[in-house]
């Protein structure tokens, strides 16, 4: 430490610091309020005093790992990544998206892709304020594509949904710990949700570009494959289809009607109700079938390509029934599907829209 | 020496600066008698029942005689302000503003 400025003395190293690295400028700009410990330990009862956590235990985040976080994804303290007009105002900037990263355990590493989901979920149509404080409990699930899931180890094939793999743990948990602490999306307060979900901790997946025929979601929103995105979807709940036919027709089949029953308690997304409600997201609300690799292989295997599957899973959605309404679907292309490599199991999810948002796609770095 | 660690919430909402961030709040009005209402329905499928419901209940309090009828705006979504001129047409032609939810 003998080469430590004695001119920044706010940020002076302590014996769990990262070391050097806390004094550079980017700490230096650093302007969220200092909390006082004697060791982590007590750091971590004091973060879950103040209700800070989500109820798992944090990485205290020092000044130092904090610099380190924004360093990584080359992005000023002060910066305001998202501004939520009808939450009086919050703004989320890079400093306090970066606290709440080191806390979830993220690796520096990952910050550029935590940046670019957080500026996903700013965009107006994904209604941010909407699907964090609804009686429904959504969840917002981040969908990684392109190289940066090697580079980070973000898992696409088995247990993508699962604990496990820390990238896909830790991104997931840094969005939501900021819409805990910067939102003010807390549980009694702007959090209304009836039972919440347990996705709510982290959901962040990687979609399998490596095995998966077709064209990524990714490719789906305008990007180019090879790119580096994050797409965040908000979701009411899901639902899951397992069949193990090997009759393509079939499978597409109990894939669109099992979903469209499952649309059947989201009364929202009727066309039987007053469609003038929620008419300023239904043209881009999208309904979001992961696939797994099996059910994948009957499908392409039976020559039908991604806008195949689309176009007749849209029937399913929108064919006249005596007891199903119509779900409120605008058109093929909001079927969108993503590939998971889960293997062995005949399975697919269905991700419930949340009826007030849409999804959105942003480039990392 | 302390370990220093960094608060992660907006302090605007968590500490005494939240006061200052906040919308300042109309002051209520003294009475109802001849003042023209808005009833601002946010989108939900029973809201704008809800609302014609209170105002239907509202004509029938004792002492209270409002001024014709009200100016309704449903919102296009939940959670979505107002599109601009309804919020105009509001804040222009009424003295006070009916809002609610409906599931």
């Amino acid at each position: 430490m003998a080469d430590k400025p004695d001119t920044q003395p706010e940020i002076a190293v302590d014996p769990y610091d990262c070391g050097p690295e806390a004094c550079s400028i980017t700490a230096s700009q650093l302007t969220a309020a200092r909390v006082e410990s004697a060791d982590p330990f007590e750091a971590m009862e004091t973060y879950f005093e103040r209700g800070w956590t989500d109820g798992l235990p944090i990485v205290p985040p020092t000044p130092a790992r904090v610099a380190d976080m924004l360093d990584a994804a080359n992005i000023a303290p002060h910066e305001v990544l998202a501004r939520v007009e009808t939450r009086e105002n919050v703004e989320v900037t890079a400093e306090k998206l970066a606290i709440n990263a080191v806390m979830a355990g993220a690796k520096p590493e990952y910050m550029p892709v935590i940046v670019a989901a957080m500026r996903a979920l700013a965009d107006p149509m994904h209604n941010l304020h909407s699907h964090t404080a609804t009686l429904m409990g959504a969840v917002q699930v981040a969908i990684i594509n392109g190289p940066v899931r090697q580079r980070l180890n973000i898992n696409s094939t088995d247990g993508a949904f699962g604990p496990g793999f820390r990238a896909n743990a830790t991104i997931g948990r840094a969005l939501r710990l900021t819409i805990r602490n910067v939102l003010r999306s807390v549980p009694g307060e702007f959090d209304r949700a009836a039972f919440s979900h347990p996705g709510r901790f982290s959901w962040c997946f990687g979609e399998d570009e490596e095995e998966s025929p077709w064209a990524t979601v990714s490719e789906d929103q305008g990007f180019a494959r090879g790119q580096d995105t994050v797409t965040m979807y908000a979701t009411g709940w899901q639902s899951t289809i397992v069949g193990d036919t090997r009759d393509a027709k079939e499978l597409v089949h109990n894939i669109g009607w099992g979903a469209r029953q499952a649309n059947l308690s989201g009364w929202r997304h009727m066309n039987d109700l007053d469609k003038s409600n929620f008419s300023s997201f239904r043209d881009g609300r999208k309904f979001l079938f992961v696939t797994g690799r099996e059910h994948i292989r009957v499908l392409h295997g039976a020559g039908m390509d991604k806008r195949a599957v689309q176009e007749e899973i849209y029937r399913c959605f929108t064919a006249a029934h005596a007891d199903l309404p119509e779900v409120a679907v605008a058109k093929p292309e909001n079927i969108l599907i993503a590939c998971v490599r889960g293997t062995a199991m005949y399975q697919t999810f269905f991700f419930f829209p949340f009826h007030s948002s849409n999804p959105i796609t942003r480039l990392i770095g | 020496m302390p370990m220093i660690t960094l608060d992660p919430t907006f302090e605007a909402f968590t500490a005494k600066e939240r006061l200052a961030n906040s919308r300042a709040s109309a002051p209520a009005p003294k009475g109802l008698n001849g003042l023209r209402v808005g009833l601002l329905a946010n989108g939900k499928h029973n809201s704008r029942e809800l609302l014609d419901a209170l105002f239907a209940e509202l004509g029938q309090v004792d002492g209270i005689t409002l001024s014709g009828e009200p100016i309704k705006v449903c919102k296009g979504s939940v959670s979505v302000p107002p599109e601009p001129e309804d919020f105009r047409r509001l804040v222009a032609e009424t003295d006070f503003v009916l809002v609610a939810i409906g599931d």
